[in-house]
Parts: C-alpha cells; sequence; structure tokens
C-alpha cells in the first residue's frame, strides 16, 4: 500500500510546516446535538424566526435536515401541565432550608450562534423561585419568552417575558425535578400563547 | 510540532458507540468533536455554516450508529469521513446557490471535484486526521513519528534521541504509519 503510505507520510511532513490545524469547536454545539439526536425539538434554520409552522419531518428522512415538528405543536394552545403528586418534590427534600437556597441551576447555551445566560432556582420557605440573566441576545421584533420544559421537552410551562430584574416566580406544582429544563425563546407578537419553536438559549437544571 | 497533549481515550468508546449505548455520542464528541469540527471549520465559509455541517455529522454518525463496525476501522476515521462528505455536499449546495444569485459559474478553484488534483482541502483534512491520531497514539510511538517525520532525523538519529533500538524505532514507524493510514482510508468514506 505504498500510495497510502505516501499519503500519511505527507500529511504527517505537512503537520511540521502547518502545524496543528485543529480547532475546538463553540460552546453551544454539544447541546445542539444532544437536542436533535436525542428529541424532537426544533432547531430551525438560520433566520427563520417565525417560519413555516405547517413543515413536518420525519425524524428518518434520508436527507439530513434540522427542521422538526415539535411534540408540544400538537397540543396546540395548551401550555401549563400540572404535576400534583410529587410537587415540590426538591422543596419537600430540603425542609427548613433558609430563604433563596439555591436549588438547582444552569448555564444556558447559545442555539442560534448569539447570546449567553444562567438561570438559578432558590427556594423561599417552600416557594420556588428562578432567577435569569441573559445577554447577548439581537433585537428582535417581537419579545424573548422564559419557560421551563420536561426532559423530553414535551411539556411545557411559560414563565412570561425575559424580566428586567431577571426573577420569576414558579407556579405550584412546577419545579427543576419535573421541568429540568430552561429554555428562552424568540416570540412574534402574533397572539398565540404557544412556544414559537425559535429557541435561542438552554440550559438543563441540575 | 503538533501542540495537543496525549488525552487517554476511555477504552472501547468504538464498539460503545456502536452497540447505542447510552453516554457514547457524548464520548464521541468529546473525543472527535475537534476533528469533525476542524475539518468542517476548513471547508465551510463561516463558522457558523461549520458548526451547522458539524452538528449534521454527529447526528447522522449516530443514527447510522448500527452500520459502524469497530473491526473495519476506528470511530475517528468513520466520523471523519462523514464530516468531509457533509462537507462536500455543503460546498456543493453553496457553490449553486452563488451560481444562481450571480448567474455566472462559481469559481471553481477549491470547488469540489476540480478535476484531476486532490484540493487544498483534502490535504488538510488528512493532516487534520493524522494530527488528531498522533495526539492519541502511544507516547513512545508518536514521539518516534514526530521525531522522524516532522523533525526529519533519520532512523538512527530518532534511535540515539529516544533511547531505542533500531529495531524498535523501524517498528514504531511501520506500525505508526499503519495506523494513521486506516484512519486516513476511512475517513475516505
Amino acid at each position: 500500500m505504498a500510495d497510502q503510505d505516501d499519503r500519511a507520510v505527507e500529511a504527517l511532513r505537512g503537520l511540521a510546516d502547518a502545524g496543528d490545524e485543529l480547532v475546538d469547536p463553540p460552546a453551544g454545539l454539544w447541546a445542539r446535538i444532544e437536542a436533535e439526536a436525542f428529541g424532537e425539538v426544533t432547531l430551525p434554520e438560520n433566520g427563520a424566526a417565525g417560519a413555516d409552522r405547517s413543515a413536518v419531518v420525519d425524524l428518518d428522512t434520508r436527507r439530513p435536515t434540522r427542521r422538526f415538528r415539535p411534540l408540544w405543536a400538537a397540543a396546540a394552545a395548551a401550555v401549563v401541565v400540572i404535576a400534583g403528586v410529587g410537587a415540590f418534590a426538591l422543596a419537600q427534600d430540603r425542609d427548613g432550608a433558609p430563604a433563596g437556597q439555591v436549588v438547582a441551576s444552569t448555564e444556558l447555551e447559545q442555539l442560534r450562534g448569539q447570546g449567553a445566560g444562567s438561570a438559578e432556582v432558590l427556594d423561599e420557605d417552600g416557594s420556588l423561585r428562578m432567577d435569569v440573566t441573559v445577554e447577548g441576545l439581537p433585537e428582535t421584533d417581537g419579545f424573548y419568552e422564559v419557560w421551563l420544559a420536561t426532559a423530553d421537552v414535551s411539556g411545557l410551562v411559560s414563565l412570561g417575558p425575559v424580566r428586567a430584574d431577571g426573577t420569576y416566580d414558579l407556579p405550584p406544582g412546577v419545579d427543576p425535578g419535573s421541568y429540568p429544563i430552561v429554555d428562552v425563546s424568540d416570540e412574534p407578537l402574533d397572539g398565540d400563547p404557544a412556544h414559537s419553536r425559535v429557541s435561542v438559549l438552554r440550559g438543563q437544571l441540575i | 510540532m503538533p501542540a495537543a497533549a496525549a488525552l487517554p481515550e476511555r477504552a472501547g468508546i468504538d464498539e460503545r458507540f456502536a452497540a447505542g449505548d447510552d453516554d457514547a455520542l457524548r464520548e464521541a464528541f468529546e473525543a472527535h468533536g475537534r476533528l469533525v469540527y476542524s475539518i468542517c471549520h476548513r471547508g465551510m465559509p463561516s463558522p457558523e455554516e461549520a458548526e451547522d455541517v458539524a452538528q449534521q455529522v454527529f447526528v447522522a454518525a449516530w443514527k447510522a450508529r448500527s452500520r459502524f463496525d469497530p473491526a473495519a476501522g476506528s470511530l475517528r476515521g468513520w466520523l471523519a469521513g462523514i464530516a468531509r462528505h457533509k462537507v462536500l455536499d455543503a460546498q456543493r449546495v453553496h457553490y449553486r446557490r452563488l451560481e444562481v444569485a450571480s448567474a455566472e459559474p462559481a469559481d471553481e478553484r477549491g470547488a469540489p471535484g476540480a478535476a484531476g488534483s486532490r484540493s487544498a482541502f483534502d490535504a488538510v483534512a488528512d493532516r487534520m486526521v493524522v494530527a488528531a491520531a498522533l495526539a492519541r497514539l502511544e507516547p513512545e510511538r508518536r514521539a518516534v513519528l514526530e521525531s522522524a517525520f516532522l523533525d526529519g532525523l533519520t532512523h538512527p538519529e530518532v534511535a540515539l534521541r529516544h533511547d531505542l533500538p533500531l529495531g524498535t524505532v523501524k517498528s514504531h514507524i511501520r506500525r505508526g504509519l499503519d495506523a494513521l493510514r486506516k484512519d486516513l482510508e476511512a475517513s475516505d468514506g
């Protein structure tokens, strides 16, 4: 296999001049891969804010595409899912925790090439509050909205538009154990309360 | 001289990936994400497109994991091969869009399939695959290969530098090139 040997040798010798040309992948890349490989999560193509909502793509289509029909689209406008049993599991585990105890937190990864953020859930005498900081997002014609989602992103709870003070009271029954995903979406002003499927930041609370 | 430190790979990642184990995709990304992204970064006009293609590579690889045979070649080579193909596909789309937009044939230099010669992209992709493979070799073998091919020492000079018998040096070179060649072959897809 002289040809292949020559190719290997040529590449090796090329390294002497070129050096290590390897570059690190951007920070958000794994989150995007994980979201697409393991869940029906929408990752719209670049520049497609408010993209065609009727687009349905089978996960197994041969031609690779990054637009999927999310599970929550089937539920249309229904957004809030309340879990009765096991609510406040984290808070109950922390009986007597002092006010403002951090029970879960995460960095927020950028999904569309811009922005960064972090989220912290605090237990204040049994009620949960989430602090979310967000920076570096581009101006939008609509508004940015904060959500909590179940691990498979099938159930969503809206915490409303991004707030200047960055604090969000979690409704009763909503806790990081059941809703570990923090999501920030770019929402058009169309009066539709459902998630736009355009997520810009996401993280998993631990 | 390649700067990357030798990072140990968890044994059996290739097999675990083929078997579809729970953390195997993440492990594969941690072990080979840099190489895959580097190939995409070199082949695409923007970092955003590079990231997009790199994402497609890992998702496609995961979907096709049952078709990956660890006995036939390394996961590194297989992933690099998918990356090269996806980059070429994306380049073709990119050039077609340029042609449509400008109503002129796009500049053929560096375009995929430019007749005859191996493109500059091919040569760089080869170097990246080799650099990544080199970083994972057992340290003595890596040192011998670097001395022989990056520093250009003769075999006796390599033996002297590393205090090894000449026969060991030759064996390291033969087996090292063999491993690199296999990765390059696998990366052709």
